[in-house]
């Protein structure tokens, strides 16, 4: 039996804007194991959102696009198969919560027609079995009287039942990936943590593969088997969380790590890296980091660093990662 | 005229009320097929044009719309009648047959004043769903429904059209008066015994409870469209509900 449920080998993504080609992601690869949480974590603009779309082939194709590479998912290469093959497993063995559940859901329609939608559109089924479906799922994400609140529309709910909706849609054909981007984000502090239990608890229940993509380090901590690191397109580090955690191995996962509010009595000024992603246009030549990292030195001005595996599921892709690894050592 | 009695002419000496029912079913037939045409022409027209944004469907339809907005009536309705009928002969120049008489005479007098009366709104109502139309399908929760599998027929005639229906039942609505207006020139041209061409009648004539009854029924109908489109907003609108006030 393959374990992989989700193989991405090599995935590009280029827009073509009125200022020439930009490579918004850059042969990217990573996998998903059946039933784990994987997270994908960078800086606002690195490309998490895009490389999600495109495994959902949902980029959309004004701005002409052209993706390279392949995504492997239930034995099949996606980027090779029809727009009707990716629209019937859309929704249905691969779904997706998006990070405004405000904007999310169709404002003129009840919010049951919309999980019932989402069976319709997979399977031949009676309305009214759907319905009863739709309101067993309200139940399972926590919305109390489902069967009322079936009948309201979205202006009817707050950001967190609303977010709650979405992700019973997410769940309605059981999925066995669901994609989640930023899905706690717009919500305030206490209902954050109560969509991420419910994420959790539903992920042992349920059994599927969730990418967790987000930039806060705390809900990785909380929620991931497995961090990816992203940053300008590329992927830099990957590591198991603890691993990721214990022995950070890229300069600028540290840089994230220790941009994560600690409390611990005394107000400490809050870390940020330096400077900000760059402009797809001028990309810094060697490592797309250089510019902002402090360990930098002209190889790496020079050279793109490869990937290198430090340990069974660790891969970094950094000149220096020794001397990072060195200097948690001693701290 | 509050008791409902609005006089008599001063030329035919008939009842104002009488005068006015007996024009008033010419006019809103001619309106109703305006409307309708106009309809079922620019919202397909304006769906397409957004859907395929930036191509030569869209600029095929924008150029009909142009052409709509900036043709006057009296002139589309003199093309009209060169053409299909002095040129083809396929419709009556002009005349009027009710309903009850004849259903396919009715339809064919009126074919000609009913497509001269609609182009106009047909091309604001094109250009109105296509703009809506295009800001709906940004939305994200079009994206949701991609992302849950739907196809464009659903995401496109089901969710965006509905979402995108108040801008253009909003423009209808305000352009119902320029439909109204029209009928005085379309009537006239077609010769069709309406309440447009009551009103040019009794202008000349300076009967003046005819004019004064004319513009009270169309203020009434004016304020009965408002109400149809306040009710067609609280369906396409959820947020709207009239009874909880
Ligand atoms: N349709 C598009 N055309 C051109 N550039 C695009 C398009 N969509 C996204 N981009 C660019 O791709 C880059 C990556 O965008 P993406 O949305 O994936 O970022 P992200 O990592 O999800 O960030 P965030 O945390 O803000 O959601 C950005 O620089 C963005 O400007
Ligand atoms: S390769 Fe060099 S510049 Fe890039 S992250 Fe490593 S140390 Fe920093
Ligand atoms: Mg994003």
């Amino acid at each position: 039996m393959n374990s992989r449920l989700l193989d991405v080998k090599g995935l590009t993504v280029q827009f073509h804007t009125p200022d020439g080609p930009v490579e918004v992601v850059s042969s990217v690869d990573f996998h998903v194991n059946k039933g784990e949480t994987v997270g994908l974590v960078g800086e606002s603009g690195c490309g998490k959102s895009v490389s999600s779309m495109a495994i959902m082939g949902l980029i959309p194709s004004p701005p002409a696009k052209q993706i390279g590479g392949e995504i492997w998912f239930q034995e099949k290469n996606l980027l090779a198969e029809s727009p009707d093959y990716l629209r019937s497993i859309r929704g249905n063995s691969m779904s997706m919560i998006f990070q405004d559940p405000m904007s999310s859901l169709d404002p003129a329609f009840t919010v049951g027609s919309q999980i019932d939608e989402a069976m319709q559109f997979h399977q031949k089924i009676a309305a009214n079995e759907a319905k009863e479906r739709s309101i067993e799922l309200l139940r399972r994400v926590g919305i109390s009287n489902p069967e009322l609140r079936y009948h309201e529309y979205p202006h009817q709910l707050s950001g967190g039942m609303r977010q709650r909706v979405m992700i019973a849609m997410a769940l309605a054909c059981n999925p066995q990936l669901i994609i989640a981007d930023e899905p706690t984000t717009a919500l305030d502090v206490t209902v954050q943590a109560q969509i991420l239990d419910l994420l959790n608890d539903l992920r042992q229940t349920f059994g599927s593969a969730i990418i967790m993509i987000t930039h806060d380090m705390g809900v990785v901590a909380e929620t991931c088997d497995r961090v990816m690191v992203m940053y300008a397109g590329q992927i830099v580090e990957e590591a198991p969380t603890e691993v990721l955690f214990d022995q950070t191995a890229h300069p600028y996962t540290e840089g994230l790590l220790r941009s994560i509010p600690k409390i611990s009595g005394k107000k400490v000024k809050l870390y940020s890296i330096p400077g900000s992603v760059p402009l797809q246009r001028d990309m810094p030549k060697g490592c797309r980091f250089h510019p902002r990292c402090s360990y930098a030195t002209s190889l790496c001005q020079e050279k793109e660093p490869p990937i290198q595996e430090l340990a069974p599921g660790h891969r970094v892709k950094c000149w220096h990662s020794d001397q990072v690894i060195a200097k948690q050592g001693g701290v | 005229m509050l008791s409902g009695d609005l006089g008599h002419s001063l030329v035919s000496d008939k009842e104002v009320l009488t005068l006015l029912w007996e024009r008033l079913p010419a006019t809103m037939a001619l309106i109703m097929y305006a409307l309708l045409i106009s309809v079922v022409i620019a919202i397909p027209l304006g769906i397409i044009s957004a859907v395929r944004h930036n191509t030569r469907w869209d600029y095929g339809a924008m150029l009909i719309a142009l052409i709509g907005v900036s043709v006057p009536n009296f002139w589309a309705g003199l093309l009209l009648i060169m053409t299909f009928s002095l040129h083809l002969g396929w419709f009556p120049s002009t005349g009027y047959v009710d309903v009850t008489q004849n259903l396919w005479k009715h339809l064919e007098h009126l074919a000609l004043p009913a497509f001269a009366l609609g182009f106009l709104q047909a091309g604001i109502v094109t250009r109105m769903t296509r703009s809506s139309m295009l800001e709906v399908l940004k939305q994200d929760y079009i994206c949701t429904i991609r992302a849950k599998g739907g196809t464009e027929k659903v995401v496109i005639l089901k969710h965006a059209l509905k979402n995108s229906m108040i801008p253009i039942i909003t423009i209808i609505g305000i352009n119902f008066g320029l439909l109204l207006g029209g009928t005085v020139v379309v009537e006239t041209i077609f010769s069709i015994p309406g309440i447009g061409q009551l009103l040019v009648q009794s202008v000349f004539n300076r009967d003046y409870p005819v004019i004064q009854g004319v513009i009270l029924c169309v203020a009434v109908i004016y304020v009965l469209i408002s109400l149809v489109v306040d009710l067609l907003y609280a369906y396409f609108d959820p947020k709207i509900d009239y009874n909880e006030g």
